[in-house]
């Protein structure tokens, strides 16, 4: 065989990244042969690599071919197209031309550190739990999960989708605890659409063929293996994606949205405490700014009449009517939400002085919204964040506005009306088979 | 669907219909014994419902076209069921324009009715579209979340009760037969029928149901009651929402709230939502089924905007009862021919098959 000749799969890689600086061909001496590597100076550690095989080559009995003896050690088993050659490489393998064939070996290589160490999670923080949190290695958050549930029955299958972007997906669960359909269809659609280009969650979503709007989140994402194992022991079907420091659970149900998995850690008198507390939360989050609206302008005959005045005292010249009022303070609210979420760390703090102690103290004094009002939208947002998982507050922020629309309409049967349209809304809402209005994953039992 | 689902739909659309009209036509039908006029209508269900399930659980997994249609031809179906489906239709729109009066006037006295309309239209077709099991859903969070509140309405008042309002307690002659209210009140009790749009595989027993029905009875009985012993017979018969008005007799300090009837009224409504949206799924099935082969939505489209003109067509409070009072033959049909029917199939199709 003629070693300068090459071969197709290589012209084609050469071809594709001819552009880049960081892509080696070289020919390297690999157990006394000379061979072809191709991979990027970036992604692999080539000295290290091959210190590693030389180590491994010094401890083989001498019986073995030697390259053979590395192939069993090193080989991902793969026969690539030269497509698939351009994303093996671009994950950090090595790829060898064989001495004897010219086909293509792939080997497994060392990478450069760059990828960060296990670490407690950055936007979650769990009180009397593990604190270890997922990072942006696929086969590290894979590794994870699997020391936090010892079980023989946890399947784990990767899926590389993507046709111009490679991305890695492993999807996870628990053989006899999953419901059978919800794997399939996830398994199911992860090869119809294989080709899509999933660089996001939201890409990943519509793969998975979860309709684009939707007011809850149909999936729930953690960055705790221990909140992802439970949620594998609850039946769900765990996805990573790779480079994404968080667990993907599917399907979410009502319930999530006030039970966290670490509840467990706890006594269970204090389990049903944390939850009945976050219950009430979301009840104060969706109804306290509209009935603040009810009670002021269309339904004031509601209250006591000691009480109907003193509420009516404390929006004494007010220019605007409840409604606007409500609205105002809502929209300021959500954004020193929204530039206190990504600030600097340094800079957050200020932003809350400025916005709760000035903003607030100032707008009332200025008797430009009631004092009644601050501390029922204080008490509204407070009550927002009690419930579990950043992702399901969105939603209720969001339905929120809807309420106290309908509030400002029909007083407090728009109140009802609404709650009932959100139920509604729920009762119709299905992800992966199962109805979002269950207590629970297993088997049919359905509850509100 | 599981039996929860079903059991709690079978007593929400009895209550919703016993806390609208139901009171004031028992207190109509009669000035003593009302208790004999509920049991009747009481155990004229079960019977009934005995009959209607018998037939249904001899054909698993089907509703009450696909069966008189198997039993007696496609134009006989839908002959016989053509007067259900008018009587649900009509139901729906004297239901709803007793709500929004109702709403009206305890409420919300200065919004205009058509605006409450639409809202009463506009969540019953968004929940029929989504279909029975969406609606079942939701029937039982409703369930958990508003029962609380109509019982709160309904025995709130009990510290008013003049326990000599409920003498006297027997009427030997069951005259309420001859009266016509009597009829008219029959429909309350005709939920049972939605049981045969369900196609469920397994049939309910009655049985099963038989809990719910006890339950269903007690508010029957408290409906009437309440009042009755609250004002007595002369005065509760002169109340167009005799329940609503009991819960106006108290104040109760340690409630922020003043005005009482909201709550029974709050209540009151939310089943009508879940009754409207039952119905107007019923009719919009059965039409889809047996006359017109349209899309889901665009049926539910009409049916409500249909019922919307219809409701809107309706002036005053006695053009309402004298159609309430039409309605009542319809609703005679549909709770007595109907369970015949589907009794004498399965009792037909038990004979051929054995």
């Amino acid at each position: 065989m003629n070693k300068s000749e090459d071969r197709d799969w290589e012209r084609h890689l050469l071809d594709t990244f001819a552009l880049n600086t960081d892509f080696a061909a070289k020919r390297i001496e690999l157990s006394d042969q000379l061979v072809h590597v191709y991979y990027f100076v970036t992604l692999v550690d080539l000295p290290g690599t091959l210190a590693s095989m030389n180590q491994s080559l010094m401890s083989a009995n001498d019986g073995n071919v030697p390259l053979q003896h590395l192939s069993d050690l090193y080989q991902i088993d793969s026969n690539a197209m030269p497509e698939e050659l351009a994303h093996l490489l671009l994950q950090g393998r090595l790829v060898v031309r064989s001495p004897h064939t010219g086909e293509p070996l792939i080997f497994k290589a060392l990478e450069p550190s760059i990828s960060r160490s296990v670490m407690p999670p950055e936007n979650e923080s769990p009180i009397q739990g593990a604190i270890d949190g997922f990072t942006e290695d696929l086969l590290t958050n894979v590794g994870l999960l699997r020391k936090k549930i010892n079980h023989k029955d946890v399947v784990v299958v990767t899926h590389a989708v993507g046709s111009t972007f490679c991305r890695e997906i492993a999807l996870v669960y628990l053989k006899g605890k999953a419901n059978p359909k919800i794997v399939q269809t996830v398994a199911d659609s992860l090869i119809r659409n294989k080709h899509k280009d999933v660089r996001h969650v939201e890409d990943m979503l519509s793969v998975l063929g979860q309709p684009k709007i939707s007011l809850v989140a149909t999936y729930l994402a953690t960055e705790l293996p221990e909140e992802a194992a439970q949620n594998l022991m609850d039946g769900r079907v765990v996805l990573f994606m790779d480079q994404l420091p968080y667990a993907i659970s599917v399907p979410a149900i009502l319930k999530d949205v006030w039970t966290l998995k670490t509840d467990f850690n706890y006594p269970f008198l204090y389990l049903l405490f944390f939850r009945f507390i976050r219950m009430i939360g979301i009840i104060f989050a969706v109804i306290m700014p509209g009935l603040y609206v009810v009670l002021n302008s269309v339904n004031p005959e509601l209250l006591r009449i000691q009480l109907a005045i003193s509420v009516a005292k404390s929006r004494e010249g007010v220019p605007y009517p409840a409604f606007i009022e409500v609205l105002l303070m809502l929209l300021v609210l959500e954004m020193v939400i929204e530039a206190t979420t990504r600030l600097p760390k340094s800079i957050g703090p200020t932003i809350t002085m400025i916005g709760g102690i000035i903003l607030g103290q100032a707008i009332v004094q200025a008797k430009l919204v009631s004092n009644l009002l601050i501390i029922i939208l204080a008490a509204s947002t407070i009550a927002n964040f009690t419930m579990s998982g950043y992702l399901n507050t969105i939603g209720i922020r969001i339905y929120k506005y809807v309420v106290l629309v309908a509030s400002a309409a029909f007083g407090i049967l728009g109140l009802e009306m609404s709650v009932i349209w959100i139920f509604v809304y729920f009762a119709g809402l299905k992800s992966f088979t199962v109805p979002y209005l269950s207590l629970s994953l297993k088997g049919t039992k359905t509850d509100e | 669907m599981n039996k929860r689902m079903v059991l709690a739909l079978f007593i929400q659309l009895h209550l919703a219909a016993i806390l609208s009209l139901y009171a004031t036509k028992i207190l109509e039908s009669t000035n003593s014994g009302h208790w004999e006029a509920i049991l009747i209508a009481c155990l004229l269900e079960v019977l009934l419902a005995w009959l209607y399930l018998s037939g249904l659980s001899a054909f698993p997994g089907k509703h009450i076209g696909e069966i008189i249609r198997e039993a007696a031809g496609a134009w006989a179906a839908r002959a016989i069921l053509l007067p259900f489906v008018a009587y649900i239709f009509f139901y729906l729109v004297l239901q709803n324009r007793y709500q929004i009066v109702k709403i009206n006037i305890v409420v919300l006295p200065s919004t205009p009715l058509w605006a409450v309309l639409l809202l009463n239209m506009v969540l019953p077709f968004y929940a029929a579209c989504k279909g029975i099991h969406a609606i079942a859903r939701m029937g039982l969070a409703l369930f958990i979340t508003f029962m609380p509140f109509v019982l709160f309405s309904l025995f709130i008042s009990y510290q008013n009760f003049e326990w000599r309002n409920i003498f006297p307690i027997w009427q030997p002659k069951l005259t309420f037969v001859a009266e016509q209210p009597f009829y008219t009140s029959l429909f309350a009790f005709s939920g049972f029928l939605f049981l045969g749009m369900l196609s469920l595989n397994k049939p309910v027993k009655l049985r099963k149901l038989g809990p719910s029905m006890l339950l269903v009875a007690a508010f029957g009985f408290a409906s009437v009651y309440v009042p009755l012993l609250i004002f007595g017979q002369e005065t509760a018969i002169r109340f167009q929402y005799p329940v609503t008005m009991a819960s106006d007799t108290i104040d109760l300090e340690w409630v922020v709230f003043d005005w009482l009837p909201t709550f029974s009224v709050v209540s009151s409504s939310a089943l009508g939502m879940i009754e409207s949206s039952v119905l107007l799924w019923m009719a919009m099935t059965l039409v889809r089924k047996l006359y017109l082969p349209l899309p889901d939505k665009w049926l539910a489209a009409i049916l409500s905007i249909a019922m919307y003109i219809c409701s809107m067509q309706i002036h005053n409070v006695q053009t309402l009862n004298r159609f309430f009072s039409m309605n009542a033959a319809l609703c005679l049909y549909s709770m007595i021919i109907l369970p015949l029917t589907l009794g004498l199939s399965g009792w037909r199709k038990r004979r051929t098959t054995s």
